[in-house]
């Protein structure tokens, strides 16, 4: 089951990354987050100074508004998971191969996966850097609190992989066109964390643990939810 | 690959096409089973896509399923094929449930649909590697089926190309290919030739014979029936979801068509000397045109032995005594009740 899983993911990473419009769109958007994300971290240390305490607060509010971008690079993975195969009319001999409906699935979900993943290492690799060479603090005295590590390392990665579950599940009922919309609506949870962050007045350390798990319980209802409703015959019935 | 030992074995014996001429004996073949398909019934919201199929089809067989668009032909080989549930009725393939066990189907088939793409960004060879690999084929296996496909398809050549620079009949060579990297024992072939030059349809022609002369079982739908004709030896017509008639081509055309007799005679003369031996012999009429004379007879193997008795007795020149074929065209139409 895994190697037929692993093959689907591989094929689809490949032609995703093999598109120069996908590499071209993909530079520009990690520029204009990784830039956004700077620009409002850079007005904050401006306004509260350079202390690690108060970058890793901005940090804390900004790391949502830089999600935006492995979301955005996934979405552009997710949406050939169905409404692109639907779209090159590649899907009905897919269908027909000997896969299960979960094979096929986890391939397409796991692809896109490892896209968000990598988009959320390589913006991260840009704030963070900037941020320790800037403004010279060490990763132990940032990560010295534990709102940022939440943020960080559990609500980012989650809501990548939320989202990415919602487009693929959602892509396999709608169109290429579609998706875009789900992707752009995805972009307003996550402005809407990043607001909620920076305004609500609770404590950041139990908001995010909070937040993580209303994540954690989302992936796995959209996991059981997008693995339960997937089948062939409402695909093959939308060609 | 799941190799199956068929599990079904019956007697063919060839169906009498009502008439037959007495004595002539039944030959008795033991033929296996491949598809066999009982009650099946699909409907789309309250609509019958199929209404009741019943269907068998022996191994090594090329049927032909024709009918209208949206007749539910392609209804028919999704729900074979597991990609829709059926809702009530049972199909096997190879012995093995395609209702319940549609997975395992998939294993021994290849489906070549309709409307089919290529991944574009692919080659012609990641595009079959690809496909073997999600067919589980082990490595020895896939270069070797491969290198197999491309050669006898002709492909060789263009196995670096990436498909979205190919014309359509060679698209529609690679979809072929890319059907049969599990050499499966049943191809669907999903109106095989729709859209083809005539050049490029040929080829496909061709290769659907190449298949033949493996021992593939084919199910091919088409509403092209010359082409039909040419690459099925069996046909089922299928109208409104419901099977209006199967068997041989054959047998079909025998019981669609008007039986008669075509005596060519050497000349006018003795055409007319002809049908005065023969008029009492045949109530069911005698028209002649220059020197053919048609016979409506309804036992026209017997019909044609003692048309060739008498007039060879009476010593008149006959030039041929054959059956009148009908065209599928005819039989097409008729079944159809247009």
């Amino acid at each position: 089951m895994a190697g037929v899983i692993f093959e689907i993911m591989k094929k689809e990473l490949s032609s995703y990354l093999t598109q120069k419009s996908t590499i071209l769109r993909n530079v520009i958007f990690l520029v204009m987050f990784g830039a956004l994300t700077i620009y409002n971290l850079m007005r904050l240390v401006d306004q509260y100074g350079s202390a690690p305490i108060y970058i890793s607060a901005g940090l804390n509010v900004l790391l949502a508004l830089a999600a935006i971008f492995p979301v955005q690079m996934a979405g552009g993975i997710s949406v050939m998971a169905f409404p692109v195969e639907r779209d090159q009319k590649t899907l009905e001999h897919l269908l027909s191969l000997p896969l299960s409906d979960r094979q096929i699935f986890l391939g397409k979900f796991l692809a896109a996966v490892i896209a968000g993943i990598t988009g959320l290492v390589l913006i991260f690799g840009v704030v963070f850097g900037f941020t320790f060479i800037n403004y010279n603090v060490s990763p132990n005295a940032l990560f010295a609190d534990n709102s940022l590590n939440l943020m960080a390392f559990v609500i980012c990665p989650m809501l990548v992989v939320l989202l990415i579950l919602l487009t693929v599940v959602v892509s396999s009922r709608i169109s290429a066109r579609e998706t875009y919309i789900v992707n752009i609506f995805s972009v307003f949870i996550l402005l809407g964390l990043n607001i909620a962050v920076a305004t609500l007045n609770i404590d950041p350390v139990t908001f995010n643990e909070v937040v993580a798990a209303i994540l954690a319980i989302g992936i796995v209802i959209m996991y059981v939810v997008g693995t339960k409703t997937f089948n062939r015959e409402s695909l093959i019935k939308s060609l | 690959m799941v190799n199956r030992i068929p599990s079904k074995f019956f007697l063919y014996i060839p169906r009498p096409n009502g008439c037959s001429v007495a004595g002539t004996p039944a030959v008795e073949k033991l033929m296996i089973l491949m598809i066999e398909v009982k009650g099946l019934t699909k409907m789309y919201d309250n609509v019958h896509g199929i209404n009741g199929i019943d269907l068998k089809i022996e191994t090594g067989v090329s049927l032909g399923l024709l009918g209208r668009n949206g007749a539910g032909k392609t209804t028919l080989v999704r729900t074979l094929i597991g990609l829709l549930r059926a809702n009530s009725g049972e199909a096997t393939i190879n012995g093995i449930s395609a209702i319940s066990d549609p997975a395992s189907v998939r294993k021994v088939i290849g489906y070549l649909p309709e409307v089919f793409g290529l991944y574009n960004d692919m080659t012609v060879y990641n595009i079959l590697d690809y496909t073997a690999r999600l067919q589980q084929m082990d490595k020895a296996d896939r270069r070797d089926r491969i290198a197999y496909l491309l050669d006898r398809l002709e492909l060789s050549d263009i196995k670096g190309m990436k498909t979205g620079s190919l014309s359509k009949g060679l698209r529609q060579k690679v979809g072929f290919a890319r059907a049969l990297v599990n050499d499966p024992q049943v191809v669907f072939l999903d109106e095989p030739t729709s859209g083809l030059d005539p050049i490029a349809a040929r080829g496909i022609e061709s290769l659907v014979m190449e298949l033949k002369k493996d021992g593939k079982t084919l199910l091919i739908t088409s509403h092209i029936l010359p082409e039909t004709e040419k690459m099925c030896d069996s046909i089922a017509i299928i109208k409104d979801g419901r099977l209006v008639t199967s068997g041989s081509l054959a047998d079909v055309k025998r019981k669609y068509s008007e039986p008669s007799v075509i005596v060519r005679m050497q000349d006018a003369g003795n055409a007319t000397k002809a049908v005065e031996l023969l008029r009492p012999m045949f109530k069911e009429g005698i028209t002649t045109s220059d020197n053919t004379i048609t016979i409506h007879a309804c036992e026209t193997d017997g019909a044609m032995s003692l048309i060739n008795k008498k007039l060879v007795s009476a010593d008149l020149a006959v030039i041929e005594i054959r059956r009148q074929e009908s065209s599928l065209d005819d039989v097409y139409f008729k079944a159809m009740g247009v």
